[in-house]
């Protein structure tokens, strides 16, 4: 076990708690910008969509995980993102321009979705971003002018700066760059007022606004930051796969998006890389265990939906922390070898609130 | 000049008056207590003067400003803050990070700068830190500030939510009934705070409160309500004698038992 000394405020503010800590990150980054060198070209591929969803999952985690507002509707800024960034492309828009302006057409998005969330909650605001994501997916279908409708829109590959990025690896470090600036930019949020104010409203709407926290001004900055992040991550994921139809962005891919943060663990950054990594695998876990299957079970056309919620149901019974929780549990565990005891982790019932304001 | 001026505030609750025509005046640093069996309307009046809860009939005055044109998330920048008689704290964060919040109403940073975490940013934090812990020195929160809240005991998670009205730096703290679920000690404990808090810090106090005794030890003034009105206001010591008071304690004593 660990003990760490602090001598200063400034040790509290850091991104990273330690040096050692420290060392961790680093040689992940190391292992990440090798990582083209180390695997072929399938599996980078699959690297740079763990890290285009673990956007989306960060951006999913600031609203749910982190505000407490709940969205059955990102998918439709995923494919907002994506179609402005295809729309623009094709029009000659340079990257650099078309992406901040597929993030400012989805925050607009976002802030429009936001309104409503002002005065829903729970499964209400749940059902509001229900309808705008069906919403979107119609819009999709019948524009017909600008999205293309059912035949859908063809992208190139990503020109940055002159550099025409068409290689696996040179999507995959454009990809890591804006993921970590995403990342980077979240950990400032949330040590920072901003971000303090988006858990307090998540943890007790009323006691945030009796400390000075406006619920209008942050459940909509949390609405707009997240769907801009969400727009970014589209845009990425039109590029990627260089066609986007509606049926990319529909009801069940947000029910998938969800599925990222409550597998990979709410309320935490590492929740929405775990749970983007886990969510991209899956698929394959299913593909080799179709093999295993009697055929009259394996090409049933509902395997995939069907063993996706019954892991979404299982995290949520038995390790609502995600994967994130399971790994500090397993972390404590050996670093207070052989103090450990069962329990430990729970936290105790100490008061019950009841008759609680609004 | 009175610092926080209530005048006939009333509040109906399906036809039920849980606040009726209550008016009184707190100076600048007095130490103002309400009293009142339960259901008398006290917590009413709180969530009354923090904007919570709104009603046609009646005005309140904080500081020259009239609050009803004012919103509840407006109060600590005016230098108004409060505790809940049931605990609202942020249960998932550590003490440091509650404390912190109550720091908000003195945040200057743009968002763009946080988002960067500029030398701004930095500093402000560092700042808002400095001020927090002046604030767990005082309430002897050391050995608490990393902990996580909702696993402490109810105790000190009271004192948490002192202090966290207490980072808001406010000229005027409301406090629904601090001693409720401490022991004799930690009530003890809790009369020093308050008169700290009103001597050293130069903060006006009003509570609810029902233990008596830390009720005549701290208070300058008590106004004791029922069935939301007004009954008597006075020292502690003229509360204690009034024949009314007594009244409207034992009547509901009879009630509960
Ligand atoms: N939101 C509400 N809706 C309906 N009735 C309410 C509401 N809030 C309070 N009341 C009623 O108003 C009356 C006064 O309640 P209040 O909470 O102000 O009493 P109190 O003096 O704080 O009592 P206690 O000492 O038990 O805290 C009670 O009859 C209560 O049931
Ligand atoms: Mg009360």
């Amino acid at each position: 076990m660990r003990f760490l000394f602090k001598t200063s405020y400034n040790q509290d503010i850091r991104l990273f708690k330690d040096r050692i800590t420290m060392g961790w990150y680093l040689a992940l980054g190391v292992v990440l910008l090798v990582l083209p060198l180390l695997l072929g070209e399938y599996y980078l591929s699959q690297a740079s969509f763990v890290l285009i969803y673990a956007i989306v999952g960060l951006g999913l985690m600031l609203l749910s995980g982190f505000t407490g507002q709940i969205s059955l509707g990102h998918a439709a800024f995923l494919a907002v993102g994506a179609y402005t960034e295809a729309v623009l492309s094709a029009r000659g828009v340079p990257f650099v321009v078309s992406l901040p302006m597929a993030m400012a057409v989805s925050a607009a998005a976002g802030f429009v979705v936001g309104l409503p969330a002002l005065r829903l909650k729970g499964i209400y605001l749940a059902i509001a971003t229900l309808a705008f994501g069906f919403i979107v997916e119609v819009t999709l279908q019948q524009w017909e002018s600008v999205t293309g409708g059912s035949m859908g829109l063809l992208l190139e590959p990503v020109t940055l700066l002159g550099v025409t990025l068409d290689s696996e690896s040179g999507f995959y470090y454009l990809a890591l760059g804006l993921t970590g600036l995403t990342l980077l930019i979240l950990k400032n949020l949330l040590r920072s007022p901003t971000g303090r104010a988006f858990v307090a409203i998540r943890d007790s709407e009323i006691s945030a606004r009796s400390m000075g926290i406006g619920l209008a001004r942050y459940k909509t900055l949390a609405f707009v930051i997240s769907a801009a992040i969400t727009g970014l991550a589209g845009a990425l994921y039109a590029h990627k796969l260089q066609f986007i139809s509606p049926e990319q962005f529909g009801v069940f891919v947000s029910i998938e998006l969800l599925m990222i943060i409550v597998i990979g663990g709410m309320g935490s950054l590492h929740g929405a890389f775990l749970g983007a990594l886990f969510m991209t695998m899956l698929p394959e876990f299913i593909a080799i265990l179709r093999e295993y299957l009697p055929s009259s079970l394996a090409y049933q056309p509902g395997l995939q939906p069907t063993i996706f919620g019954a892991i979404l149901i299982l995290f949520v019974l038995l390790e609502p922390a995600g994967l994130y929780g399971r790994w500090v549990k397993i972390r404590t565990w050996f670093q207070l070898f052989p103090l450990y005891r069962k329990g430990l982790m729970k936290r105790e019932k100490s008061y019950v609130k009841s008759d609680r304001l609004s | 000049m009175a610092l926080l001026t209530v005048e006939n505030l009333s509040m109906e609750f399906g036809g039920i008056r849980a606040v009726d025509d209550v008016s009184f005046r707190v100076g600048e640093g007095e130490i103002y207590t309400i009293i009142g069996p339960n259901g008398a309307g006290k917590t009413t009046i709180f969530n009354m003067i923090s904007l919570i809860y709104r009603s046609s009939s009646g005005r309140i005055w904080f500081d020259g400003n009239d609050l009803s044109a004012r919103k509840p998330q407006d109060l600590t920048h005016l230098g108004l803050a409060r505790t809940f008689q049931n605990i609202e704290l942020f249960e998932h964060e550590t003490v440091l990070q509650n404390l912190l919040v109550g720091r908000h109403c003195h945040s200057r940073t743009r968002l763009w700068q946080q988002m960067l975490f500029t030398p701004a940013t930095r500093r402000a934090e560092i700042e808002h830190r400095e001020a927090v812990e002046q604030v767990i020195d005082l309430l002897n929160l050391q050995h608490y500030r990393d902990s996580v809240v909702g696993n402490l005991p109810y105790g000190v998670q009271k004192l948490i939510e002192l202090g966290r009205a207490l980072c808001a730096r406010p000229r005027i703290l409301l406090l629904d009934e601090p001693s409720s679920g401490l022991n004799v000690e930690e009530t003890d404990d809790l009369s020093f705070w308050i008169e700290d808090i009103r001597n050293l810090l130069g903060i006006t106090v009003v509570m609810i409160e029902h233990d008596m005794r830390l009720v005549s030890q701290v208070s300058d003034r008590v106004l004791a309500v029922s069935n939301g009105r007004v009954l008597a206001e006075g020292t502690a010591r003229e509360i204690q004698e009034n024949l009314a008071v007594a009244e409207a304690y034992l009547g509901t004593r009879e009630d509960v038992a």
